[in-house]
């Protein structure tokens, strides 16, 4: 090799390597100070711990209701993806293959409501549904799971439309001709072509309710209600900032994301340039 | 036009539109109805006891979130017709958890406030507690802005210098009698005396805006008559630019955020609550200004032992408000006027089962370490913080816990940040001082 | 001609059916969401309506004057103005210059990538705890033993620190997701014309500008869209972040409208509301100038 292009090579690596610190370390603090009393934290927050203690990670554990929390965490994050998934990628197929001044209309206020900012129907929503119709104390889940699928449906709609354009419309009439029904059509055909797309979809949106604060935390006011996000915040409060405490919580939070993470890495980025490009 | 039907025009409107658009909708699960009301409250048995009846408690102090549960619980048990749920603010949160349900159309039943809440925003929220049977055991029940007695006093608090009594009584060479630091010299002196013995920065001084605005900022409140004092101010008899108790509180909060002595003297505005108790707490600072609610942070490093001294704001021995610390009701429990028979009826028992029940009185002073405002209740606190302070109430040396005269939301969000740009020397004290006068002036 | 009328009736009615079988959820949950509370927030900023159950008095406009003259408001869409451009900026080169990085071939460098991204796994309530603790423990841990200036500075106790921090943590969260977005733009850009362009002798600038970039457009597009609106409306970061401290010098509008528009008392809902609809105007007009640029540079290209 050329030392001209060894040297270009030694300095990609020594780059690398400088962001792999900048981008990982905070998670190694996480992980090394997980083990650590407040006073080993305050007296180094980078230090190795001397003993491996599990006591702070089992009482953040139990001080959190990891269980219950996680629970409600996935169950709200499952059943409102798989809604979305569902109910969009129907819409969208209708309505590429339906081209009527309806769909036209629909398709229009569903890109049009992706540039409305949270805060413009924060009010209103709190106000309808939490004020006067009551929902949020009687049926707290199912009305968050309806707004997600609310606001999760124009960005899967937009992109499961763009792939329907894609899938020739002779496929789909011969298997008309071959007798089968335009539900069927849909369920034998159409959806199984779209898989792809809707793993794209699926983790955008995941990544997005999974993390999301605002809005359930205006909902799930009940602690045993509460959302991974929102126990992290009130935990943080109930606790001031105890980092013994809140750093483990943190940590136990985090675990079951970068696991999801390690081991859907590659779809996860080939989801997010799909995404992107749609 | 009332605005719930508002609301039902508008959902109307809706649908018509898209009638017209030639989409037929399917109802949308919004469709408008009364409020929903639980149907468990309309069975029709007739008991002896409460009927049956679910209340709604929001907890304002975060840090007891799990005892107040856990005291909903046992009530619950106790009472089988009556269903608990309690809500918890989460501590440094904006929005209160009584906010954040109201908002959200529920009723809460018993709600807990700072008493300035129930002259101000929250006039008229109570019904009247007077003729309960617990009144004739406090002198400390809350009055609304009508002059009703709508505030059970649930928690006595205080708040003044904390200092870690092993290190100042080190450095002090024996027990220090932390009432007989009455001027501002000696304080200073103290310190010295502290730094002298090894300590390089006796003061942590946490300045978050709940600290140095609605507490210590509100302190000049007592210097004579504390609702006189604040309506002198509003209306302008009392200008606080001159006002000597006043500038004598900002000397000593200068004197706290000194470079000389604060260990973040350097750069007094940060997220310090944490490190500064953990430093009084491990005896590498001595000073740091709180409540008897700060024990929970100090102890993270338990052993050493922790007392109250006064904040004084002058070199006057005589003066009062330098020898005695700041005590008073500083939470009260309300009900709601808007809950039904059946709800108010449920919340009266459990303010009773507080007082009267071996449970409940549990609950209050040993599990959430209350000093209760009840003569019948003769369980004490076992935290030195809260020790202190209710022997500074025994030995009535207590000035009125002077939050309670202001509004401390507003504090909290308009004067707080002010103090803070005055310690760290963005504005000048006549600036701050204008800041506070303005402010008084706009709430006549 | 009356039976196919009549055909097309019922071909018509059958077409209702459909529509409602197929996109009838999808309607449902739209109008639930947006809707029903986009309209009806329009009518609530003509109110002024101090408690969600009390009566509101039709009020006109007057919110909207109300809203102009609000200094608390228009200082928290400056700052917010402020930060978004320091973020967009940084983040779109940090993450274009990483794209490049990356797809460089060295061994090793799909773990880079890997652990780029990894902070958009985690959402803005905990990361800005962990910088918190970074930035209030760390960074001062390492001022005391350093003795580096700047490090024994309070991050969140000085007004421009603090604004510094917010900015270096989103940086840091979002260039990843980004630098995703410009791999695939970059991915895009057919090797032959690279290929050509070298052997033509153009230098690697030249390469950048003539080619990679102008190729890269309708990626940029997409980061810039995603980048602007991230930052214009971030709010969990700023919350768990900053809290808006020091003295609320760090409040976002967002944070300001979730802190107005939230509190049982003292607020005026109508007003906060007609401060969330200026807020969508101007974010309206933000997508519609970047939609009309990009469909500008699609003509061109």
């Amino acid at each position: 090799m050329q030392p001209k292009v060894v040297i270009k090579k030694s300095m990609l690596y020594i780059v690398q390597a400088v962001l792999l610190v900048i981008f990982g370390y905070p998670f190694f603090l996480l992980i090394i100070n997980s083990f650590k009393s407040l006073l080993e934290i305050f007296e180094n927050p980078v230090a190795l711990p001397t003993t491996y203690s599990f006591d702070q990670i089992a009482t953040a554990f139990e001080n959190m209701n990891f269980g219950t929390t996680f629970v409600n965490s996935l169950l709200i994050t499952v059943v409102s993806v798989s809604l979305i998934l569902f109910f969009s990628a129907m819409a969208a197929h209708f309505m590429v293959r339906n081209d009527t001044k309806t769909n036209k209309i629909l398709f229009f206020l569903l890109v049009f409501s992706m540039i409305i900012p949270f805060q413009v129907v924060m009010i209103p929503i709190n106000i309808i549904y939490g004020g006067v119709l009551g929902f949020f104390q009687d049926i707290p889940f199912t009305i968050l799971i309806a707004l997600y699928v609310g606001f999760g449906s124009a960005l899967a709609v937009v992109i499961y439309h763009g792939f329907v354009k894609s899938i020739p419309y002779e496929l789909e009439e011969a298997a008309q001709i071959d007798g089968c029904s335009r539900i069927g059509v849909f369920f034998r055909i159409v959806l199984p072509i779209m898989l792809p797309t809707s793993v794209t979809i699926a983790i955008l949106t995941v990544l997005w309710i999974w993390n999301d604060y605002l809005l359930p935390s205006l909902i799930l006011t009940k602690s045993e209600l509460y959302t991974m996000p929102i126990q992290i915040k009130v935990f943080s409060g109930e606790y001031q900032n105890d980092w013994a405490l809140l750093i483990p919580a943190m940590l136990l939070t985090i675990l079951p994301v970068i696991a999801a993470y390690i081991f859907g890495q590659k779809y996860i980025i080939r989801g997010v340039m799909q995404g992107a490009i749609k | 036009m009332k605005h719930k039907k508002l609301s039902l025009v508008v959902l109307l409107m809706i649908a018509l539109v898209l009638a017209a658009c030639s989409t037929k909708t399917e109802t949308t699960p919004a469709t408008p109805s009364e409020p929903a009301t639980d149907t468990s409250k309309d069975t029709e048995q007739k008991q002896e006891e409460l009927k049956p009846a679910k209340i709604i408690i929001t907890n304002a102090k975060g840090e007891i979130a799990k005892q107040v549960e856990q005291a909903g619980k046992d009530f619950a048990a106790a009472n089988p017709n009556i269903t608990v749920e309690v809500y918890s603010q989460a501590v440094g949160d904006s929005l209160s958890a009584f906010d954040r349900l109201t908002t959200a159309g529920n009723v809460v039943t018993i709600a807990m406030f700072e008493p300035g809440a129930l002259t101000g925003a929250q006039k008229g929220f109570g019904i009247d507690l007077s003729g309960e049977k617990w009144a004739a055991e406090t002198t400390q029940i809350i009055k609304d802005g009508d002059g009703v007695a709508v505030g059970f006093p649930f928690a006595v608090e205080g708040f003044g210098i904390v200092y870690n009594k092993t290190v100042v009584d080190k450095a002090n060479g024996g027990p220090l009698d932390p009432y007989s630091i009455n001027t501002r010299d000696k304080l200073k002196e103290l310190f010295d005396k502290v730094k002298a013995s090894g300590v390089e920065f006796p003061v942590a001084y946490q300045t978050e805006a709940w600290s140095v605005g609605n507490h210590f900022g509100s302190l000049w409140v007592a210097q004579g008559d504390p609702a006189q004092t604040v309506a002198d101010v509003q209306a302008g008899t009392i200008q606080l630019k001159d006002n000597a108790a006043f500038n004598g509180v900002l000397d000593t909060m200068e004197l706290l955020a000194s470079p000389e002595y604060n260990k973040f003297g350097k750069a007094p505005l940060g997220k310090y609550y944490d490190e500064a108790h953990l430093l009084v707490g491990s005896g590498k600072s001595a000073f740091l200004t709180n409540g008897n609610w700060a024990f929970d942070s100090l102890k993270a490093t338990a052993g050493s032992e922790f007392g109250f001294m006064p904040f004084p704001v002058d070199n006057d021995a005589n003066n009062p408000m330098n020898n005695k610390i700041v005590a008073g009701p500083t939470q009260v429990l309300a009900i709601n006027k808007k809950a039904t028979a059946e709800e108010q009826a449920a919340a009266k028992k459990f303010l009773e089962w507080i007082v009267y029940d071996n449970a409940g009185q549990d609950f209050l002073v040993n599990k959430s370490q209350i000093i209760p405002a009840f003569k019948n209740i003769s369980l004490e606190v076992t935290n030195p913080l809260g020790k202190a302070v209710q022997q500074a109430v025994k030995d009535g040396k207590t000035l009125p816990f002077t939050t309670n005269y202001i509004v401390p939301g507003e504090y909290f969000e308009k004067i707080g940040p002010e103090v803070q740009k005055f310690l760290d020397k963005k504005i000048t004290r006549e600036q701050l001082a204008k800041v506070y006068q303005d402010y008084h002036a706009s709430k006549k | 001609m009356v039976r196919g009328d009549m055909m097309q009736k019922a071909k018509q009615g059958q077409l209702i059916g459909w529509q409602l079988m197929f996109t009838g959820v999808t309607i449902a949950t739209f109008l639930l969401s947006i809707g029903i509370p986009f309209v009806y927030g329009f009518f609530l900023s003509l109110f002024d309506l101090k408690s969600v159950s009390g009566e509101g008095t039709f009020a006109w406009l007057s919110n909207y004057g109300d809203a102009f003259n609000d200094k608390a408001y228009w200082t928290s869409l400056w700052i917010t103005l402020k930060y978004t451009v320091y973020t967009v900026v940084l983040t779109n080169v940090l993450a274009f210059a990483m794209a490049f990085l990356v797809t460089a071939g060295t061994r090793g460098q799909n773990v880079v990538r890997a652990a780029i991204f990894m902070p958009n796994m985690i959402g803005g309530i905990v990361l800005g705890y962990i910088w918190v603790f970074i930035i209030g423990r760390v960074f001062m841990d390492f001022g005391e033993s350093s003795g580096i200036a700047l490090f024994q500075r309070s991050f969140f106790g000085e007004p421009e620190l603090a604004f510094l921090s917010l900015v270096i943590v989103s940086v840091w969260q979002q260039s990843g997701y980004m630098m995703i977005v410009l791999i695939a733009g970059l991915l895009n850009v057919p090797r032959d014309l690279i290929e050509a362009a070298m052997i033509d002798g153009a230098g690697a600038w030249q390469r950048l500008r003539a080619i990679i970039l102008p190729m890269m457009v309708p990626a940029f597009l997409v980061t810039l869209f995603l980048t602007l609106r991230n930052s214009f409306l971030v709010y969990d970061l700023n919350l768990s972040l900053t809290a808006g401290d020091p003295y609320n010098s760090t409040e976002f509008v967002s944070m300001y409208l979730v802190n107005v528009g939230l509190r049982s008392t003292g607020s005026n809902f109508g007003l906060a509301q007609a401060e969330a609809i200026i807020l969508f105007v101007i974010v309206a007009a933000i997508a519609w100038a970047q939609f009309a640029y990009g469909k500008r540079k699609e003509v061109e290209a």
